[in-house]
């Protein structure tokens, strides 16, 4: 790994913690309701410079948003782990085979419904209630779409400014 | 442009039709599992911390039950037939903006304090207690 990539990467995770931490202090409307743009870091990170980076950025992200947050290794931590790694997931496979015709925006939908459907799993098996907390599903999902499309729009933003800069980086 | 994509309009100008199709599939789709038929009228609220039950409310039982969680106190208020989140320690209050619920098989849950609240139907047992804590 060169000096470049690793500035890039460090730059990236640094991003993404800020974002996650600055998103847990803005007062919301709705308590459940994320913006997911440390998310969207990641989704930056996968479509300039492919998934490695992106489950890069992610992982050491998660870990130290849950040390400056306090919640590593609780509950809200495997909570951030299941979301993080089900939007990853799909984000990576929805790259690779369906975009075109997806754009950046859809894969960031997927990714934003993939957290809700991983925080769900997660919760349903730490709390040993397996499908019961399917009910919690609608509303958490129905948000998660929009919010998605949002996330999306700043990536592919970045992403359009950042074309003329990728040699420096 | 930039601006551009971040109006209504702009954003979808910014849809290709597969975007379109998945969001409305998705939509459609969380909102479908929630009208998922559920079960009837519940009797008698599980609560448990972590893997541990610690109580079991009645709803048929209006009071407010302190629960110690894994952060702090979660207070559990019951009236109406339902319960909710009256009160809790945690720091983003989604536990308590879950509101009431009535219905076998539905949750709350309080992820930061380990608290799960499962609803569960079943006859009532006229000489059972109104509350079991453990």
């Amino acid at each position: 790994m060169n000096a470049r990539t690793v500035t890039r990467l460090a730059t990236l995770v640094a991003l993404a913690t800020v974002l996650q931490i600055a998103e847990s202090l803005i007062p919301k409307p709705l308590p459940w309701l994320r913006l997911g743009l440390a998310n969207g870091v990641a989704l930056l990170a996968l479509v300039r410079w492919g998934v490695a980076a992106a489950v890069g950025v992610t992982a050491t992200r998660v870990v130290l948003g849950g040390l400056l947050l306090g919640t590593l290794g609780g509950p809200a931590f495997a909570l951030s782990v299941g979301g993080s790694a089900a939007a990853i997931g799909l984000m990576a496979l929805s790259n690779r085979w369906a975009r075109p015709p997806l754009s950046i925006l859809g894969v960031s939908v997927l990714g934003s419904s993939a957290h809700v459907v991983g925080q769900l799993a997660v919760l349903g098996l730490l709390s040993g209630t397996g499908w019961a907390v399917l009910p919690l599903a609608p509303v958490l999902g129905i948000t998660a779409v929009p919010l998605g499309l949002v996330t999306g729009a700043v990536v592919l933003a970045v992403d359009r400014r950042l074309a003329p800069w990728d040699r420096a980086w | 442009m930039t601006a551009a994509l971040f109006s209504p309009r702009g954003l979808w100008r910014a849809l290709t039709s597969a975007d379109r199709a998945l969001a409305l599939l998705l939509l459609l789709g969380f909102a479908f599992v929630g009208l998922v038929p559920r079960g009837g009228g519940a009797k008698v609220a599980i609560v448990s911390v972590g893997r541990s039950e610690v109580a079991r409310l009645a709803l048929t039982a209006p009071g407010t039950y302190p629960i110690e969680g894994r952060q702090g106190p979660v207070v559990l208020e019951v009236r109406h037939g339902a319960v909710r989140v009256l009160e809790s320690s945690c720091a983003h209050g989604i536990c308590r903006a879950m509101g009431e619920k009535n219905r076998a098989g539905e949750i709350l849950a309080c992820v930061p304090n380990g608290v799960l609240v499962r609803l569960e139907g079943g006859a009532a047992d006229p000489d059972a207690p109104d509350s079991v804590s453990r």
